[in-house]
């Protein structure tokens, strides 16, 4: 038809040919630009998107649960999907189709919410009189940068020592004589490394993980950050001897040699798993381990370490970390999402999901639910005391949260390879922090003043 | 004009529409918004705001990890490229000899670059395991103690370019289309002349296909600088909480379009990123032109 009329040049054909190409290009360019666009339909009940990160059995109960608040809530439809935290959230958000509801790991959401992606919740907060008393001590400020309350917290977990209680028997250690000094450990450490005949390393006892070195850090008394004058402190004394503490066992393995054994371990999350299979004797690890040895290694005999102080007279540290739910901005219902989330962050479900995932519920009022007392009541036990007593801290909430995490493993990763020395390169570590946190800050101001 | 060219032209754009639609509001909008984006601090959610030369300041003065991720991409581009077109060179002369059951060689030394890039790369990152690869089972035969290819920073970008090598089939394939274009005729009266196998080389292959030698260096200067994929899957490391940091061990694989990427999509600085892509651009410019200038080398016969 097209082609036909192309060849047909007479006057009185002119001006349909002309229509009939517009329509085409109109169609054409409507195919190239076509984009799925929900519709909503304005008499049926409010459709929430819920994005979350849990996958396996996790997500399953998720998802149980959200069944349950659909059937008891008409005008609200809640759609769960599982998704990777990641690139995809921020194309969402600037694309202007966030979801609803949704999962961020606890660095991204200073970052995020100062960027401007999520809704601060105080007012919905305060509107339900949930205030700082509410929450687990020192759980109310985690992840807040400034007054914002950009999200409320899934689950804590909290870290541990993981030993493996048939190796430490065999290098003569009970329950009455763990390490319980960073001397101690470092000598456990040494005594339970295996090498075979040729020198090769088989087990190691104990090597601080790099990305975890802050843990350290606070156990020697250190400090990583000041809220109040938003200062970097990394270069202080405890610090240094903290890293330098950790560099001797990178040292004293090799650096290489340890990557090249690092290398050869199995998957985190499976039978192969390098504490599973005596690779490790001791390691740093979160509560969900609890869970995960059921799962992968039910026959294993472990105990728990609750860290070790560098320093005299002085209690243990550990680290707090976890997800937060937030309401993107640019979401079209945030009313019926918070009524949603608020739902899914009382007591009875808080503790009830907590309890499933083995991580502990970030409010009193969950943690004291019948649904957690089980829990409550296992090995979990030392997990939430330290909590209660106030040991553990969460790394400190910033608006250049990734920022930090990498140059946090940049520089750590140097000084333990013997590149530079703790305090150049803790001295370093304050610069660039500072450096691109006030240039940050600096940026956000002028972007808050424009807008 | 004649009203018939017109109209050809007219369809002729009509039909073009949809891909010229595309590239104005897919590619060429975003490359002229990217240039002003450089000039700003944008995150994305938030509208951009200028800050003039801030972006490059930065980048050149204080960023540790600008001129290291540059120095990482020149190294993988000037041990990368050639090693990679030389492989693909002897490939293809091997695969333009006259042998039995060509047509499977050929199929197979092709095969590689059939396998999905992320593929290859999760493969490799166990061919290169130090202690069960492949890679370092076979040197244990000859008693040597292979290295932690990707492990280790003086190795990490050597390993990288080795999984390169394992993807050449196209550089290959281009090759052999150029060999087979050589006139027999030439080969035939340098034998006449009592040229040997290595003179024929140099002075009738080599000179009748720098012109595919010539493109394939470009396509390969310009690729590697846009390589990230293999980097950003093979440098990953394993941890529970975080999803793992590419670029290591040490920062020794940190390649520019990987930091690009990290600081435009997880410390969310478009703008920075956007100059990071400017300066990329004007760096690849620049080497290509420098190799055009010195193409001296390359031959065109005429027809």
């Amino acid at each position: 038809m097209m082609f036909a009329s192309i060849s047909k040049s007479g006057p009185g054909h002119t001006i349909r040919r002309r229509v009939q190409r517009i329509v085409l290009a109109i169609v054409l360019a409507s195919i190239t630009l076509a984009s799925g666009c929900g519709q909503s339909n304005p008499e049926g009940p409010v459709e929430i998107v819920f994005w979350h990160a849990w996958g396996g059995f996790e997500g399953k109960f998720l998802e149980k649960l959200v069944e349950e608040f659909n059937e008891t809530h008409q005008d609200i439809h809640v759609r769960p999907s599982h998704f990777v935290i990641g690139d995809k959230l921020m194309a969402a958000i600037a694309g202007g189709i966030p979801p609803d509801v949704v999962t961020v790991w606890d660095w991204m959401l200073p970052t995020m919410g100062e960027a401007g992606c999520f809704f601060p919740l105080n007012e919905y907060l305060a509107a339900e009189g949930t205030g700082p008393d509410d929450y687990l001590p020192n759980i109310w400020e985690y992840g807040m940068f400034g007054d914002s309350k950009y999200g409320v917290p899934t689950a804590l977990n909290v870290w541990m020592l993981f030993y493996n209680r048939r190796l430490l028997a065999e290098a003569g250690y009970d329950e009455s004589n763990l390490p319980s000094t960073i001397d101690e450990l470092r000598t456990a450490a040494q005594k339970l490394t295996v090498y075979d005949e040729n020198g090769k390393l088989q087990r190691i006892g104990f090597i601080p993980q790099i990305q975890y070195g802050y843990m350290w850090m606070w156990n020697f008394g250190g400090q990583l950050y000041d809220p109040k004058t938003r200062k970097f402190v990394f270069n202080s004394p405890e610090n240094r001897r903290a890293m330098e503490w950790i560099r001797s066992f990178y040292k004293e393995y090799g650096i290489d040699t340890y990557r090249r054994f690092e290398a050869a371990f199995g998957e985190y999350d499976s039978p192969n798993n390098p504490f599973y299979k005596e690779k490790l004797a001791i390691r740093e690890d979160g509560q969900w381990q609890l869970a995960f040895v059921q799962k992968h290694a039910p026959d294993m005999e472990y105990g728990l370490i609750p860290f070790v102080s560098g320093v005299e007279g002085k209690k243990s540290m550990s680290a707090v970390t976890g997800s937060f739910w937030v309401i993107p901005t640019g979401c079209k219902h945030p009313d019926q999402a918070w009524e949603f989330l608020s739902w899914l962050i009382a007591a009875p479900q808080s503790a009830r999901f907590a309890a499933e995932l083995c991580n502990i519920p970030p409010t009193r009022a969950a943690l004291e639910d019948t649904g957690y007392e089980k829990v409550r009541n296992s090995r979990m036990k030392i997990f939430i005391d330290f909590i209660l007593e106030g040991r553990v801290r969460p790394l400190p909430a910033l608006p250049v949260g990734q920022y930090f995490y990498n140059e946090f493993n940049n520089i750590s990763e140097a000084i333990c390879a013997g590149q530079v020395s703790a305090e150049e390169g803790l001295q370093q570590l304050d610069e660039r922090l500072q450096n691109e946190l006030d240039r940050s800050l600096r940026h956000l101001g002028i972007a808050k003043q424009e807008s | 004009m004649t009203p018939r060219e017109r109209q050809n032209l007219t369809n002729g754009l009509l039909f073009a529409s949809p891909w010229i639609t595309g590239f104005i509001l897919l590619t060429a909008g975003p490359i002229v918004a990217s240039l002003y984006y450089s000039f700003c601090s944008y995150n994305v959610v938030r509208s951009p705001v200028w800050i003039g030369l801030e972006n490059y300041r930065t980048l050149f003065f204080e960023d540790p990890h600008f001129l290291r991720s540059l120095y990482n991409t020149l190294y993988m581009m000037v041990f990368g490229v050639p090693s990679a077109l030389a492989l693909a060179f002897f490939m293809a002369l091997l695969l333009n000899a006259k042998v039995k059951g060509l047509a499977i060689f050929r199929t197979i030394y092709y095969l590689p670059s059939v396998v999905p890039i992320v593929a290859v790369a999760i493969l490799w990152v166990w061919i290169l395991n130090p202690e069960y690869g492949l890679i370092n089972a076979g040197l244990a035969l000859f008693g040597i103690h292979g290295p932690g290819w990707l492990t280790n920073p003086h190795w990490s970008k050597p390993a990288l370019i080795l999984t390169n090598l394992w993807g050449v089939g196209n550089i290959m394939i281009i090759f052999l289309a150029g060999l087979q274009q050589v006139p027999q005729a030439l080969y035939e009266a340098a034998w006449v002349d009592g040229a040997g196998p290595a003179r024929r080389m140099v002075h009738i292959t080599l000179p009748t296909i720098s012109p595919v030698i010539f493109f394939n260096l470009i396509m390969g200067i310009i690729g590697s600088f846009q390589y990230f994929t293999q980097v950003y899957i093979m440098t990953t490391g394993i941890s529970p909480e975080h999803g793992g940091r590419a670029g290591g061990p040490q920062g020794s694989t940190l390649v520019y379009a990987l930091y690009l990427y990290q600081n435009a999509f997880q410390h969310f600085k478009m703008g920075y990123a956007s100059a990071m892509a400017w300066i990329l651009f004007v760096v690849t410019l620049a080497i290509v032109c420098l190799v055009l200038k010195t193409s001296g080398w390359v031959h065109y016969t005429e027809d």
